[in-house]
């Protein structure tokens, strides 16, 4: 549980790091634009055009360039929020430059008629239409421009990240998800018990090879997708076969589940670190060995009921936080998926006429049919 | 059983998972370097014998699994080593682990070093030279003694632990992965596969079916019925004898008749 934690957590720690190495390009940007603004200034300048033409087209520039970038800047921001699609975002980006270049040609050729005598004409006969024109032309320029300095780069690198991100959740994902349920100690330790076994009991050590593969490829499926009660049953048996095998003569199991419960979709492996603690905590704890006994059946005939009980020690007296024996997990997994279903932990009282004060502990999972129900509904192909 | 020169380690072996248990007492045995005096299940049992040993045979080193589900007790196999190492006469102790980690905390302790699973036979020897290397500075001059130590095995009735000399034990029988050993004082459980047994006794016993290894020495009849061919194994023949009867396998009948023939006229081969 710790390594899930961990995992997940250090994917925030690398985003911000992309971002601290993108805090550069903004500067190299508007050099660009400006650099090229300004040679096509000079060309014009060196192509002959009159000082009044270039003085007036440096005015506009002044004005015009910085609010084209700023506000396709925002727009940018705008429609990456709404999640707007690639024609659209042309569309509207093209838009945005041409209306707003417009805008300041219309705005320029008033200016210059008011006063005739400052050299404010860009272009020879300025009337309000041709700035308009020729407002809407500049625009689109820099709006090319734009997009090759800030939007290009910026692309590039976010998809980069996203990628990386997307490799790093994933894996970490998988490593969560096998870690959770096969633990590297009950790997290991298994195969220890395997290699044991491979001279004098031939058959059993290759049937715990079948079972310990049958197990990982189960581990490493998505942890949201739905599972049926008949198949997690069918994967805690081999993981209790695998147990028995490894405490032999000291651990029992017993299976009690109700047909008509077979066909119930659950979160996968939700059962798996209930069983896990009571072999643990449990049945191992009984001196001579003890026997943990899984019961799924329809309680009360309106809630799903699983129990993991175990004849150890016993929990202490009244009722146990489930979160105090790691099943933080699975709590919060049954809670987000299935309201009004519950995990509870409780100690056995010692059976009666019994010769020990061991009572053991009883693990129970119960689920309202009612929530059930959406999840055979949605989870219908799941299986 | 000895390679050349060197002196087996005495050692017991503390492992709580059945088959690594067994796995371990046959690497070590097969390693000739090492003879396992005992194979217990518990801490409980481990510090019995420790203790027990230190007063008489002598244990030179224990193999402790990490990770032990003390049954009754949460104790682990380091709480073991903490609780032993300081001890007078104390033996080495070293750390079955599946991650060096660890060991690496265990070496503060004083354990002195670790065998990692799964277990294989390089890495056995590899621990066992290295113990070897360290016993003159740990054990001073026991070496002289050990050669002349008798070989032992720890048996437990209950929860308490027996120290069996070879001589008293007449046969070992299993079922169902419970092993029992029938001698002279009674009937005992051990925490070990014939298998294992057959690696550390294998020329004092003969596995004469499945189920049984029997002391050879103490076997005093063969009885054939038909097809069935059974031994008698026991301290003497008599009328209220006291012994074990035991089934010999089909397929290993003729073998069994000719090894006792063949010792019973003085033709034993080396």
């Amino acid at each position: 549980m710790h390594a899930l934690h961990q995992s997940v957590a250090s994917v925030p720690a690398k985003r911000a790091r992309v971002r601290v190495s993108l805090s550069g390009q903004p500067f190299v940007s508007v050099s660009v634009v400006l650099f090229i603004v300004l040679l096509q200034s000079t060309n014009q300048y060196l192509s002959g055009a009159e000082a009044a033409r270039v003085g007036g087209h440096l005015c506009f520039l002044a004005v015009e360039l910085p609010s084209v970038l700023i506000a396709l800047g925002l727009t940018y921001r705008a429609l990456k929020r709404q999640h707007v699609g690639a024609t659209a975002a042309v569309v509207i980006t093209v838009l945005v430059a041409g209306v707003l270049g417009a805008g300041f040609g219309v705005l320029l050729s008033i200016v210059s008629q008011r006063f005739p005598h400052v050299m404010l004409r860009p272009i020879a006969n300025f009337t309000m239409a041709r700035g308009a024109l020729y407002g809407f032309s500049l625009g689109q320029f820099h709006m090319g421009l734009w997009a090759l300095a800030f939007a290009y780069p910026f692309a590039i690198d976010e998809s980069r990240t996203r990628d990386l991100e997307a490799k790093q959740l994933r894996s970490a994902a998988e490593l969560a998800r096998l870690r959770a349920h096969l633990e590297p100690h009950f790997l290991l330790n298994t195969l220890n018990a395997i290699a044991g076994l491979v001279t004098e009991e031939p058959r059993e050590a290759r049937r715990l090879i079948g079972c310990l593969g049958d197990l990982l490829r189960d581990a490493l499926h998505d942890d949201d997708e739905l599972q049926t009660l008949h198949a997690q049953i069918a994967w805690l048996q081999r993981y209790a076969a695998i147990l028995q095998a490894r405490h032999a003569g000291s651990l029992a199991f017993e299976w009690d589940i109700a047909p008509d419960t077979n066909g119930v979709l659950l979160p996968r492996l939700l059962l798996q670190p209930l069983v896990e603690n009571a072999v643990k905590h449990g049945a191992l704890q009984r001196p001579g060995g003890g026997k943990v006994s899984v019961r799924v059946r329809w309680a009360d005939g309106d809630k799903l009921e699983c129990a993991v009980e175990d004849d150890g020690p016993g929990a202490p007296p009244g009722d146990v936080r489930p979160e105090a024996f790691g099943l933080r997990a699975s709590v919060r997994r049954l809670e987000l998926k299935y309201p009004g279903a519950s995990i509870t932990l409780e100690g056995i009282p010692s059976a009666q006429g019994g010769d020990t004060s061991v009572g053991g502990t009883r693990a129970r999972v119960e689920i309202p049919r009612a929530a059930l129900e959406i999840g055979m509904a949605n989870g219908g192909a799941a299986s | 059983m000895n390679v050349e020169g060197v002196v087996p380690l005495r050692t017991l072996v503390v492992e709580d998972e059945w088959p690594a248990r067994n796995y371990l007492v046959e690497l070590l045995q097969a390693s000739r370097l090492a003879e396992v005096v005992g194979a217990v299940a518990t801490t409980e049992q481990a510090r019995e014998a420790v203790q027990a040993e230190a007063s008489g045979v002598g244990i030179d080193c224990v193999f402790v699994d990490v990770q032990l589900l003390g049954q009754g007790r949460n104790e682990t196999g380091i709480d073991l080593v903490r609780s032993l190492v300081g001890s007078a006469g104390a033996p080495m102790f070293v750390l079955a682990t599946a991650f060096e980690q660890h060991a690496l905390e265990a070496f503060e302790l004083g354990v002195v070093d670790y065998l990692l699973k799964p277990f294989t036979e390089d890495r056995v020897t590899q621990t066992l030279r290295r113990l070897h290397e360290r016993r003159p500075a740990v054990g001073g001059s026991t070496d002289a003694a050990a050669v002349h130590r008798t070989e032992r095995i720890v048996a437990r009735k209950k929860r308490s632990l027996v120290f069996l000399e070879l001589h008293e034990i007449w046969a070992f029988e299993t079922q169902d992965r419970l092993t029992s050993v029938h001698t002279e004082h009674g009937t005992f459980d051990l925490d070990l596969s014939l298998a294992a047994i057959e690696a550390s006794f294998g020329r004092t016993f003969v596995r004469v079916h499945r189920q049984w290894l029997v002391n050879a020495s103490h076997i005093k009849e063969l009885e054939r019925d038909g097809d069935e061919t059974r031994l008698f194994v026991g301290p003497a023949l008599g009328e209220d004898r006291k012994g074990v009867r035991v089934p010999v396998a089909r397929e290993r009948a003729a073998a069994v008749r000719n090894t006792l023939l063949a010792n019973a006229t003085g033709l034993r081969r080396g």
